[in-house]
């Protein structure tokens, strides 16, 4: 699991060979699944790696990643948007009243991305234009949408059956993709059991059948925003804002509409991640749905160290410890505690060999802690294992970020030089 | 206001107060007679003002050296600034407190009592009030304003008359027992929005006070269930479970963020998550819980021994009680005012958020403040839910309130983490939840009080950025003013504006350092 890949992580970087930063996905891709499969031989627990799995971890994986992009697009401007979840609630709440409204998930989508961009102008008008505290714009923001769409639910659905002040009526689904022939083709090599390639197999079937167009879509916007940002000038031009707005304004770069428009499309696409919530996820809107989804995002984000592949890997974790959650409960997470303490203790020997003790001792005896705790135990309270991703966020955070490199100039409440 | 002529001598200020509260206290009790309380008492104040305006030049300045408000007197910003906000506020504050008296006294001397408060405060603020004061007053009265704008058009487009809900919302957010609950909840408020406020002072986002008062709440519910002690000592040892708590898990985030770089924006999320799933795992039959009623479960309740009393709010006309805990609300806010302003480590919290850098260099050690004021944030945080657990409900159980650490941040967002201006905030953040409790009766979303209270923070936020910088722009201009005026020449420093014989012996270098006595007032006002 991807845990243990991002604190196995530092164990491989430092010697960067040439080719490094091509491969470097593909090897913990490699690495995370020859270690779940692993896991599942030794612990027994085929729901580690089987297609249903596999399927639910995109759907839980997708909002977060959603919402952390818009993070990512946001702080790359120098913007700081933990209004990201206020965004995500007006996506749920547009996205499934046009749909249902209009009969069609398309214009639902639509409605539920300019909400959410509509948000965001809100915080860029706030953030850059009177240049408030970044975070005190967006918790308003937080707490304005939440009761504003509570609002709208009593004077909309309040006729309506089957609907009221916290629900929509049942939204129509997006079209479902299915790569013909592979599910049945590879059905048998996944139910043989043998360790990788059986574990491969799933994952395939796992994406390539009832996939929801939403999903795909969703999906393509990691490389877009990739392409977008790291291989345009305009994608140059919002990056320089984000580091050194001033330098930027000497150039003569835009600085005040690039930080419009990446805000604007940071809550274009939490808007869209609220969509998927309310019209994939659910098929139905609901009050707290988000479930503060946005700042798990912001989580992910940072955890991916402000890039477009990191934050996916990160929104892939909190996604597969829910879906294992929601599937499995307290078993197949307490298998990953196995994991989690032959990680740690991996850590403690990396830290050994970089000199520093006390890291090595606490990781140690942590990793001692968990394997007692797994050996003693055969299920995980389920109150505990629901909030896993959180206390993974946590214990990846602490041991990675000093090697996390934000934006320089992100949450600085900028000024343009003539004023 | 300087056409009607004024007698050469001079007025002691003494006696232009007192003047002023008479002529104020005349006019009102003399109108009560042929008018409502309300608009003889608004007349009153505004004869008082008036007088105290006229009067204003004659009062020798050496009375009041000690008011920034003094050498702004006669300047423009002064006439089109703090003299209507000082009329505002007087006349506002002189009826709010009639209202309040009117409650447990007869109504003319309640309106008399008001407008003595009014008349004497006119006096005070028109006098002592500095521009950057009502600066922020202006903003706070603007966005409210706005807010009530954007209301009433929200409220007009859903199709309901946005006047007469008002009304309905005012009516029923008076009445006595509404009172109770607007204290009682507005404690609360209070305790959650000071323990944001002291991250905010140093640019510290504790958004974890929610995680940090449900854990701390449930423990000492536990510890005060589970142990029975006697009755003073059972109290101390609750509150202390909760201080204790509450500073642990903040002293958490404080520690990753010291120790490791985590941001604690994020850390304190991710800790509020940990802390719902510790108090769903520990809020179960088989571990802390017992059954209380048919779909509740909640720790066991303490023993009445343990209950801190409540205060009897006959004064208010209403039989409930106020929390005890009020008590320790006002310590709390005075001992983080006394923190703040007293003492070396709240200096050290102001510089550090100020300027983080010219902190260090000043010998301030940043990381021992950033980790000490989030412990501290944590353990004030611990005793937000106290006021409900020993005042009212008595355990932990599933109904517990959740939520109120966000509501916190919006209040100090909106008292300007000041510790008055975080009383007034709580205050009006909880009469609004209270009176829009009424609505769902005609039929109106209660909600739309959430729409409000968020669109003030937002608002608030916005204007007082705005205002702030204008002010800076203003100060500037004046210091450059009075720069260039001294090198000209000693014989009219700035602040010999006032139209009369104003003592000619505040030279140059008394109106400098009273500018920079501005200065430093404007960086302990803001954030």
């Amino acid at each position: 699991m991807s845990q243990e890949l991002n604190v196995m992580e530092p164990v491989k970087a430092p010697p960067r060979p040439g080719g490094w930063s091509r491969w470097r996905f593909l090897t913990l891709f490699g690495a995370v699944l020859v270690s779940l499969a692993g896991l599942r031989v030794i612990t027994g627990q085929d729901m580690l790696t089987d297609a249903g799995t596999i399927r639910t971890t995109i759907t839980f994986a997708v909002p977060i990643g959603l919402a952390a992009l818009g993070g990512l697009w946001a702080e790359r401007a120098g913007i700081i948007n933990i209004g990201l979840e206020g965004m995500m609630i007006l996506g749920t709440w547009f996205g499934a009243y046009f749909a249902w409204s209009t009969d069609n998930p398309w214009m639902g989508l639509l409605a539920g991305v300019l909400a959410g961009m509509a948000g965001g102008l809100l915080h860029a008008v706030a953030t850059v234009t009177f240049a408030v505290d970044h975070i005190v714009s967006g918790v308003a923001i937080n707490i304005l949408m939440l009761g504003a769409m509570r609002y709208l639910s009593i004077l909309v659905y309040s006729d309506v059956p089957g609907a009221g002040a916290a629900q929509s009526p049942t939204t129509p689904p997006f079209p479902v993709w299915n790569l013909p022939f592979v599910a049945d083709a590879l059905a048998p090599v996944a139910g043989s059991g043998i360790f990788v390639v059986s574990d491969l197999a799933s994952l395939v079937i796992g994406l390539t059948t009832r996939m929801s167009a939403l999903t795909f879509i969703a999906i393509m916007m990691i490389p877009v925003t990739y392409l977008v940002l790291w291989r345009t000038s305009f994608g140059l031009r919002l990056r320089s804002v984000g580091e050194n707005p001033d330098a930027a304004e000497s150039l003569g770069v835009p600085v005040y509409s690039l930080k419009y428009v990446a805000v604007v499309i940071s809550g274009g696409l939490a808007g869209m991640g609220g969509v998927f919530l309310a019209i994939v996820a659910s098929q139905i809107y609901q009050e707290g749905q988000t479930g503060g989804r946005g700042y798990i995002g912001l989580a992910a984000m940072i955890f991916g160290n402000w890039r477009p592949g990191g934050l996916a890997m990160g929104a892939g974790l909190f996604g597969y410890t829910d879906a294992l959650q929601i599937r499995g409960g307290g078993a197949a997470i307490h298998a990953l505690l196995l994991l989690l303490a032959v990680a740690l203790l991996a850590v403690a020997v990396w830290q050994v060999r970089k000199d520093r003790k006390g890291l090595a001792v606490a990781a140690v005896l942590t990793g001692i802690l968990l394997l007692v705790w797994y050996f003693s135990t055969d299920s995980l309270p389920r109150e505990l294992a629901t909030y896993s991703p959180h206390i993974a966020t946590l214990l990846v955070l602490s041991l990675a970020s000093q090697r996390l490199r934000p934006p320089a100039g992100v949450g600085k409440q900028w000024r343009a030089s003539r004023s | 206001m300087s056409r009607i002529p004024r007698p050469s001598t001079t007025l002691p200020a003494p006696a232009a107060a007192a003047v002023a509260a008479a002529l104020g206290v005349g006019v009102t009790v003399a109108l009560d007679l042929a008018l409502l309380w309300w608009a003889a008492l608004i007349i009153g104040v505004v004869v008082a003002f008036a007088f105290v305006a006229w009067s204003g030049p004659l009062v020798p300045n050496e009375r009041r050296a000690g008011g920034d408000g003094t050498k702004e007197e006669g300047t423009t910003l002064h006439a089109t600034l703090v003299v209507p906000t000082a009329l505002v506020l007087a006349v506002v504050t002189g009826l709010l407190s009639a209202w309040f008296l009117d409650l447990s006294l007869i109504e003319p001397v309640a309106a008399a009592l008001g407008a003595l408060v009014g008349s004497v405060l006119a006096f005070t603020l028109f006098h002592r009030l500095s521009a950057m004061l009502a600066l922020s007053f202006a903003a706070v009265l603007a966005a409210g304003v706005i807010a009530i704008g954007v209301t009433a058009a929200v409220l007009h487009f859903s199709g309901i008359p946005p006047l007469p809900t008002f009304a309905r919302m005012i009516e029923y957010g008076t009445r006595p027992n509404s009172l109770v609950k607007i204290i009682n909840d507005g404690t609360t408020y209070y305790l959650a929005a000071v323990a944001v406020a002291i991250g905010f002072k140093m640019k510290l986002f504790n958004i974890g006070v929610d995680g940090q008062y449900r854990l701390a709440a449930l423990m000492a519910a536990a510890v005060g269930g589970y142990v029975v002690l006697p009755p003073v000592l059972s109290q101390i040892v609750v509150i202390a479970t909760a201080v204790a708590v509450g500073g642990a898990w903040a002293g958490i985030a404080g520690y990753l963020k010291v120790a490791r770089g985590v941001s604690e924006v994020i850390s304190t999320i991710m800790l509020n998550a940990i802390a719902t799933g510790i108090t769903a795992y520990l809020l179960s039959t088989d571990r802390l819980a017992v059954e209380i009623s048919t779909n509740n479960i909640g720790t066991p309740p303490m023993p009445e021994s343990s209950w801190v009393p409540g205060i009897p709010a006959g004064f208010l006309g209403s039989e409930q009680e106020i929390f005890g805990f009020v008590l320790l609300a006002v310590a709390v806010g005075i001992a983080y005012w006394v923190m703040l302003n007293r003492t070396r480590f709240g200096f050290e919290l102001r510089a550090t958020g100020q300027s983080q850098t010219a902190a260090e260099a000043s010998g301030v050690n940043v990381r021992k403040m950033v980790f000490l004021s989030m412990l501290f944030s944590g353990m004030v945080a611990g005793l937000v839910g106290l006021p409900q657990l020993l005042g009212s409900s008595h355990y932990y159980a599933l109904d517990f309130p959740t939520g109120i650490g966000f509501i916190g941040i919006a209040i100090a967002l909106l008292g300007r983490n000041h510790p008055v201006g975080i009383v007034f905030a709580a205050l009006f953040w909880s009469f609004l939840n209270q009176a829009a409790g009424i609505l769902p009766f005609d039929g109106i979303p209660q909600e739309i009080a959430v729409i409000s209270q968020a669109t003030i923070v937002l608002t608030v936020v916005v204007v007082y950025e705005v205002v702030h910088r204008w002010g800076r722009r203003y100060q500037q201009q004046q210091i450059g003013n009075q720069l260039g005026t001294t090198a000209e020449s000693t014989t009219e420093p700035a602040q010999a504006v006032s139209s009369d014989a104003a003592p000619e012996d505040g030279s140059a270098d008394g109106g400098g350092a009273t500018a920079t006595d501005t200065d430093g007032k404007r960086g302990g006002e803001a954030q």
